[in-house]
């Protein structure tokens, strides 16, 4: 059977899920973000609950539906270190994409994940692709993995037809030159050659989805699923989240942060109604991250400083357990409404879910995962099932 | 034809395959090859992966390659010294040739490139007889195009290729990004006033010179970090991280005791509150009302922080950048870090402490003086320690934008091989946009960390150059701003080279300086061969020695050899 495909999506600059699953009843959350609080849904002004106490805020509401279909679901409190706080964006990054805090291992976390999955197809020519004009560090060291930003223009122009003797003289003569040179030139160089053979004849386009960076790979996902590549791995950037100043208006696509947080629910929710619609039917598990959250209180440009607990958004068209949202050591309604500051340190809020929870469960539920290829992912790491998954 | 394409194919995969298997691939004529196909055993010799790596390079070549943007042939005539090379290169800049600055000029229609950056707005031009009417994010983007271009032609034809390859490193390590509201108006400023006088140093004027830039002010938000609001501390923290110390000791005989705290940066961003307010001009600006009052205690500084001037700015720069403060440690740590990126660019991806050592000491020495910090990490004995090792020469794997450079140079190309193009709405650049396509045009990194420095993070965009590289090289003109003719072609490859043999050592000299592995010559001529003896219909053409000599430049252009620098 084919295992889904895993997607990772990282939302590079600090995202502040305190914006994107918002505790709109705490009391503490609408005093210390005062005009940069998500309002609490009425009905009229976008915002949609969650439950009873987290809601989206309008520019994220087309997940609404997807939540009511119990296919994503919300993690707070996450962080790379439950220690500390690590306030550097590339620190964290770092730790995050190669699936370590103390970075014993180089390669990507989805890498090494990657190249133990089984193929049904061992000459499949594309097992995982980095959406991204240089290689994402999550999928550094992934066999048979390219990098491109923009996958349909993969293909070498080229004075003749596409099919042309010279051509196909030029593509062996590259692929046998760069099999003789040293690593990473030589994984990168017959990668590329074994990539174009397929992606330069593949149809592109036949979804479309919301322009931009997330929208744009996604829809990749698509077609590449239409065309029946076996494609296992798929790692999205999407920066612009460092948003320490302007962020009013606030959650709505008006504003600078409401605007990032439009393209990524719009391109979630089109790929989800575009797959469930598709003739080819392809399990997969979405998981955003980035590397912090954003401080509770607002900074005095009407932006928020770098903060500790940040979160993940799962979603999935199988084998979720529920729509949930996970909050760690965080009791959000409970206190009367002051749950969040009860787990606030330095004005950030306190990590207390460890990013690895939410990886490694869904390496272990949705892809068979055993507890020793586990350690060769998550090196030193015991799985803390958080009841994501089934 | 299928049928026959594919038989091909496979016999050329064999012949690329055996011929890897000799030593003294020269020796072996394309014709035993092709007529000893059927019994390909007899080539059959164990190959070897180590002898197929990079060939190891004179001292001199890759000092060449490390001080401009790529050897070219000219450049290294017969008597030329490694120290007086090294002299030469380092030596103070000098004016550039007209002509550069004449295409330049050239180019840049809106002169945005020296306007002040109150010019940036709403604009109406007339373009091949059209009014366009541009918006202040238009002329923006036009004005980071012009400078892109600017770029691109310096790296190739500037005779002061070490300056270049200097700005070239401070636009990562001071990375600003074009795109982020408001810094397109100031990036020319920028580039041409803050970073060129000052990219050969010393480091505590260039770094004085970024903190007070508006750009930088700008791309990391000082300029709204203004009391009596919480301190804002995004640039508080990367001047610590990126621009300064870094978080931890580069060196294992440091330690690995964080160099500063979380505590740290908060009360830096409240000494930087006020600083660097934007005003039209560019001129830096200390805005006395949103600074923080009161005691800042940071970094174990005895210097009173109590203020209420911009000198509490200045003098933690000076703290973090001067020898003979209060706190030695700070400059100890900066001297660090920048030894130890100064060393991965010059020399190496995985930096020898040794190295690093010295030149740190260097900048101790002499309170940041950057040409004297390369110099040392580029002493000979450093350079001939990269084909010492046991896993092969460690040669530098070339970014997209500087594979293009080093091919423009060692083609020779002069000033009027550019053609910027005027189009309605804006310059067109097809260098430049295949540049950004692949993820290397300058100030386009979003993130303050600038573009990765290493082999890892570029070896996978080696495709975007493969089809760049199609493009140079093809017979009909596929790029608006260059265009090979017949005749750089035949100029290239000289007038006596007719053989096979020939040509294949022209490409290696003309593009590498004649250090292309056996194997990768072996298949430059089992190609050439392929292509002589071509019959078929598809392409319907007959091969001329002209587009033979092109394919030829481009595949060599391809090789892993010329990959590195």
């Amino acid at each position: 059977m084919t295992s889904p495909i895993v997607i990772s999506i990282f939302l590079r600059g600090g995202m502040d899920f305190l914006s994107w699953c918002a505790p709109v009843k705490d009391t503490y959350y609408s005093f210390a973000r005062g005009a940069l609080k998500i309002p609490r849904p009425d009905g009229s002004n976008g915002a949609e609950w969650l439950d009873n106490h987290f809601a989206l805020p309008p520019a994220a509401a087309p997940l609404k539906s997807i939540w009511n279909a119990g296919q994503i679901s919300f993690v707070h409190s996450v962080g790379v270190d439950l220690s500390e706080k690590v306030g550097s964006h590339f620190d964290a990054q770092r730790r995050l994409e190669v699936g370590d805090p103390d970075e014993s291992v180089a390669t990507g976390w989805l890498a090494r994940a990657v190249n133990m999955l089984p193929l049904g197809n061992p000459a499949t020519p594309l097992r995982a692709l980095s959406h991204t004009p240089l290689l994402a560090r999550t999928l550094s060291g992934a066999e048979k993995t390219v990098a491109t930003a923009d996958p349909a223009a993969f293909a070498l122009p080229t004075v003749g037809p596409r099919d042309s003797q010279h051509y196909t003289w030029q593509k062996l003569w590259l692929r046998e030159t760069y099999k003789r040179s040293a690593d990473p030139v030589r994984e990168a160089g017959v990668s590329t050659v074994t990539a174009l053979d397929t992606l330069e004849s593949l149809n592109w386009g036949g979804t479309p989805l919301p322009s931009g960076p997330v929208g744009d790979a996604l829809g990749a996902v698509v077609d590449l699923v239409q065309s029946g590549i076996e494609l296992q791995a798929m790692h999205v950037d999407y920066g612009g989240w460092d948003l320490h100043a302007n962020l009013l208006p606030l959650g709505t696509a008006l504003g600078t942060m409401g605007a990032q947080m439009a393209h990524l629910a719009e391109s979630l929710a089109g790929f989800h109604a575009a797959m469930a619609a598709a003739p080819v039917q392809r399990d997969y598990v979405i998981l955003c991250v980035s590397e912090f959250g954003r401080r509770i209180p607002a900074n005095s440009s009407a932006g928020l400083d770098h903060g500790w607990g940040g979160g993940i958004t799962i979603m999935a068209n199988t084998g979720l357990n529920g729509a949930r949202i996970v909050t760690g050591a965080w009791h959000p309604s409970s206190f009367a409404g002051y749950g969040l500051q009860l787990q606030e340190v330095n004005g950030d809020l306190r990590a207390s879910v460890d990013f690895r929870d939410v990886l490694a469960e869904c390496l272990a539920k949705r892809l068979g995962f055993d507890s020793t290829q586990l350690a060769a992912v998550f090196p030193g790491y015991l799985l803390n099932d958080r009841g994501l998954f089934v | 034809m299928r049928r026959l394409m594919s038989d091909q194919a496979h016999a050329l995969s064999r012949r690329l395959f055996l011929s890897g298997g000799l030593s003294g691939a020269a020796a072996v004529t394309f014709a035993a090859m092709w007529g000893r196909s059927a019994t390909g055993a007899t080539f059959a010799a164990p190959f070897s992966p180590a002898s197929e790596r990079l060939r190891p390079r004179s001292n001199l070549l890759t000092l060449a390659n490390r001080l401009t943007f790529g050897f070219h042939e000219a450049e290294l005539p017969p008597g030329t010294t490694y120290t007086g090379y090294l002299a030469a290169r380092t030596a103070p800049p000098v004016p550039d040739v007209p002509s550069l600055l004449a295409l330049i000029d050239g180019l840049d229609l809106l002169d945005l490139l020296t306007v002040p950056p109150s010019q940036f707005r709403p604009t109406t031009v007339v373009v091949n007889g059209q009014t366009v009417t541009l918006s202040t994010e238009q002329v923006q983007r036009l004005g980071a195009r012009a400078l892109a271009h600017q770029i691109l032609y310096y790296s190739v034809l500037s005779t002061n290729q070490f300056r270049e390859r200097l700005l070239e490193f401070w636009r990562d390590h001071f990375n600003v990004y074009a795109d982020k509201s408001l810094v397109g108006s100031y990036l020319p400023l920028y580039d041409r006033s803050t970073l060129r006088p000052n990219a050969v140093g010393p480091f505590p004027t260039l770094l004085e010179s970024v903190a007070k830039s508006a750009a930088m002010s700008l791309y990391l938000d000082n300029w709204l970090n203004r009391a009596p609001q919480p301190a804002q501390e995004n640039y508080a923290r990367e001047l610590l991280e990126l621009h300064t110390m870094g978080p931890q000791p580069k060196l294992a005989s440091s330690g690995n005791q964080p160099n500063y705290s979380e505590n740290d940066v908060r009360e830096l961003a409240k000494i930087l509150s006020g600083w660097g307010g934007v005003v039209g001009t560019g001129q830096f600006r200390f805005i006395p009302q949103y600074h923080h009052g009161g005691d800042k205690i940071l970094l174990g500084l005895t210097a009173p922080f109590d203020g209420n001037t911009a000198s509490e700015g200045e003098t933690v720069l000076r703290e973090l950048s001067r020898t003979m403060q209060s706190n030695p440690a700070l400059v100890d740590k900066t001297a660090e870090l920048l030894a130890w990126k100064l060393t991965r660019w010059f020399l190496a991806d995985s930096p020898p402490d040794a190295v690093v050592i010295a030149a740190k000491n260097v900048y101790l020495a002499t309170d940041g003086d950057v040409v004297g910090m390369v110099r040392s990490i580029l002493d000979e004995n450093n350079v001939a320690a990269l084909t010492a090792g046991s896993g092969g020469p460690e040669y530098k794997f070339r970014r997209p934008s500087q594979w293009l450079a080093a091919l423009l140079r060692a083609l020779q190309l002069d000033t009027t091989h550019f053609t910027p193009t005027q189009l309605p709405g804006g310059l067109s650049g097809e260098l430049i946009g295949d540049l950004y396509s692949q993820g290397n045009l300058p100030y386009a990194w979003p993130a303050p960390d600038g573009y990765p420095d290493g082999d890892q993070a570029w070896a996978s965009a080696i495709f975007g150059r493969w089809a760049l590289a199609q493009r140079v090289f093809s017979e009909q003109p596929q790029l608006v701003d260059l265009h090979l003719a017949d005749g750089d072609i035949d100029r290239a490859y000289g007038p006596n080279a007719t053989t096979d043999d020939e040509l294949v050592a022209r490409v290696d000299q003309v593009l590498t300086g004649g250090v292309m592995t056996d194997f990768e010559r072996a298949a430059l001529k089992v190609y050439a061969q392929f292509v002589r003896g071509y019959t078929g219909t598809n392409p319907p053409y007959t091969v001329t020695v002209t587009r033979l000599k092109r394919e030829l430049l481009m595949l060599g252009s391809l090789t892993p050899t010329f990959q590195h620098y």
